[in-house]
């Protein structure tokens, strides 16, 4: 079985669809990869540089297809690149000749492979090394041979996973899915730790491949949001098991890597669009929704770029967004968008826009407290809940109805967003809220053991739900503001900039606590 | 691409074209004709019980309204649903022309025609075209009488000589014999309706 789905999944996907999972067959295979391109875009002619088993220079250029004559006229050039010019990056020898190897996911004719043999005469004559190749079906066997049968065996579990093949590409990632799918793959008994090695690698081949309908269609947000997914989950497992990085550290990174570049590629897209609509009946609160995801998505990048090099300079067009559709283009959905305003709100307080930044949290405390105001009827949706169900409530389109009275009188995250006030020092904002504040209940959900945090449904912990007490100390609550206990936190997501991403794509985990992890720092 | 709602779209579109199939029903004429969807083909012939028949192709029925990009992306679906009595009213414009143009055809085919000669609407007019169709009869025995479709014009010319003519013994004793010669023809319809030899 898994031949087929991995042969189905390679002959149909692009050079882009099957790089991180061919990354992560080099690092099995004791390649250590020093670069890959972003955007999919050739850097002279090089996809991927890395050093083999033997520590020599290797670079890839990766195709999809069959190779023929005409093709291969039109990338002959890409090649002569690929094996003449040497390897541009700081740690490699220049004076040393590479390997250069072409790849590609289909076949190469006949008359291509005749071709290449009097090329490479010609390039050992120059003192170039020889072009290698690797078709599709050395692909094919490779993968096989390194990601073994960890497919999901259970009917219910396969089931998952063939549903989330067929999806519509066009539509939102279903979280819950794939957070079934990828436990059915992670969550298996284990005989030993190199296992575990494996495990994460086959991971990483199948989300690409369940992933492969979002690829087809450049939906950049379901495609961040499912690696997001595969980081939470592979975080939990070490989390749980006290593995070792080097078991997990490279393939994480590896889609760390995907994620960024994915985000810069949806970043390329939302700047260079004039036009923000995409199809029939958009407007209003689907457009509304679509550009606070995308910038608070964005703003998130930022972030986490600042966060790994401090001398980065955050993209101001990314800030220009964000003061041009605010107020008017962006929807409080529910809960599940504050991450959206947090990471907004932040980066506009890093490139000193204090004001906007403190008006975007002064604002969603406002929507939160006037929303689920207890004379309410109904209220405002929990973290819990997506923007397609909310929409689809609203728009009376689902089939299960969301009880938004059930809402009133509470909030999971009022607290969290007070708190950044208070770290800010934002007295006078707060006394004017106050009265709105006081009475809503603050919930938060602990789960139990902390590594559970990483995933999206957790059965065991503790729903703690309490409200500030009357009068409030100012003291007291700069303190709780300000103190990072982190002893409930799973240690994997402390001082690890993945939290950014962690956060938006599980609202429900964002709590007073877990904020910590991107915005503690006290205003003296 | 950037994040999108396909599902609900698809949903928002049936609902906007069940809103506007509900407004089109609203009207008196369209109200009163059976309707039933067809499936397949692209091509219907259909025989009436008195033997007509015709083949026809489907006529496509569209209708233009206009939304500025701006007030899409503000306003959003709702605004494409506020449409929907404008686009049904057209829709009934053009499936009434259709309707009395297929009438017209199918009449001037049969011959079933009363010309009125430019002589104003009167009862004896009325009757005349009665007498020219078929009147069928509920349980009770009590005629369903078709319904007389006028221009809003014709009608204000004749609606306060409705009752004048209702009350009219002549025209109320003329009425009765021809009700008694249609329910004759309808029993007659009725017993020719089994199976013989």
């Amino acid at each position: 079985m898994i031949d087929r789905i991995v042969e189905n999944w390679l002959t149909n996907t692009n050079e882009i669809g099957y790089q991180i999972p061919f990354c992560q067959y080099l690092m099995t295979s004791n390649f250590t990869i020093l670069h890959i391109s972003t955007h999919g875009q050739m850097e002279q002619g090089k996809d991927i540089i890395t050093l083999d088993e033997n520590e020599k220079p290797c670079a890839f250029q990766l195709k999809s297809g069959t190779i023929n004559v005409t093709i291969w006229r039109k990338i002959k050039g890409e090649i002569d690149e690929l094996v003449e010019i040497p390897i541009n990056y700081p740690s490699i020898n220049k004076d040393i000749p590479h390997r250069a190897v072409l790849v590609t996911n289909g076949r190469i004719t006949d008359p291509v492979r005749r071709g290449i043999d009097d090329l490479n005469l010609s390039y050992k004559n120059r003192g170039f090394s020889e072009l290698e190749l690797i078709t599709g079906s050395d692909l094919l066997k490779r993968f096989i041979g390194v990601h073994g049968s960890f497919l999901p065996t259970d009917l219910s579990d396969f089931k998952i996973f063939l549903e989330l093949i067929l999806s519509d590409g066009h539509e939102l990632l279903d979280k819950k899915q794939m957070s079934v799918f990828l436990e059915s793959i992670l969550f298996t008994p284990s005989r030993n730790k190199s296992e575990f090695k494996r495990k994460i690698a086959s991971s990483v081949l199948l989300t690409q491949y369940v992933l492969q309908p979002y690829e087809s269609t450049n939906n950049h947000i379901s495609i961040i949001e499912g690696w997001s997914m595969l980081c939470g989950y592979i975080l939990s497992l070490v989390e749980k098991t006290e593995m070792k990085e080097k078991y997990w550290r490279k393939s994480f990174d590896l889609i760390l890597e995907k994620i960024n570049s994915q985000l810069e590629r949806l970043k390329d897209e939302f700047l260079s669009r004039t036009e923000l609509t995409e199809g029939a009946w958009d407007g209003g609160l689907i457009y509304k929704s679509r550009i606070l995801m995308v910038l608070g998505w964005l703003s998130a990048l930022e972030l986490y770029k600042k966060q790994i090099d401090t001398n980065y300079n955050i993209d101001e067009r990314v800030y220009g967004s964000i003061k041009k559709h605010y107020g008017k283009r962006f929807w409080f959905w529910g809960e599940s968008a504050t991450p959206l305003f947090v990471m907004m709100s932040l980066l506009t307080w890093e490139l000193g826009d204090t004001i906007l930044s403190d008006k975007i949290i002064w604002d969603v405390i406002n929507v939160i407290t006037f929303g689920n105001d207890l004379r309410r009827v109904e209220g405002i949706p929990d973290p819990y809940f997506s923007p397609k169900e909310i929409l689809g409530d609203l728009y009376q389109i689902s089939n299960t109805k969301i009880d938004k009275d059930t809402f009133v009188g509470s909030s999971y995250h009022l607290g969290l967003l007070v708190d950044i006030l208070v770290r800010r020092k934002k007295r006078q904002i707060l006394d004017n809220l106050w009265k709105l504040i006081f009475p809503i209940q603050k919930c938060e959900f602990k789960p139990k053991p902390s590594w559970k945090m990483l995933i999206w449904d957790c059965h065991e912990g503790q729903q703690i739900e309490n409200f500030y007490k009357t009068p409030q100390s100012w003291k007291e609550l700069r303190d709780e503001a300000i103190n990072f206990d982190n002893s409930d936190m799973p240690k994997v997501l402390c001082d690890n900039p993945f939290s950014y991403y962690f956060l938006i794509c599980y609202p429900h985990r964002l709590t007073r606590s877990t904020i910590k992890l991107i915005n503690r720092v006290y205003t003296p | 691409m950037l994040p999108d709602y396909p599902r609900i779209k698809k949903g928002l579109e049936q609902k906007f074209l069940e809103a506007i199939e509900n407004e089109i029903k609203k009207d008196p004429l369209i109200s009163r004709i059976k309707f039933h969807q067809v499936h397949e083909g692209n091509e219907l012939t259909v025989s009436t019980i008195d033997g007509y028949s015709e083949t026809v192709d489907y006529k496509l029925l569209t209708s233009n309204f206009g939304i500025t990009n701006d007030e899409i992306i503000e306003k959003g679906p709702e605004v494409i649903f506020s449409k929907v009595p404008e686009i049904a009213k057209d829709i009934i414009q053009q499936q009434s022309k259709l309707i009395i143009e297929t009438m017209d055809k199918a009449t001037q085919k049969t011959g079933n025609i009363v010309n009125a000669k430019s002589k104003p609407l009167s009862p004896e007019l009325i009757l005349e075209g009665l007498k020219k169709i078929a009147i069928d009869f509920d349980e009770f025995g009590n005629p369903i009488y078709p319904v007389l479709w006028l221009s809003q014009k014709q009608f204000e010319k004749i609606k306060d000589k409705i009752p004048e003519w209702e009350k009219n013994p002549e025209y109320k004793k003329k009425q009765k014999e021809l009700i008694e010669e249609k329910r004759q023809e309808w029993l007659d319809r009725q017993n020719s309706r089994k199976l013989v030899d």
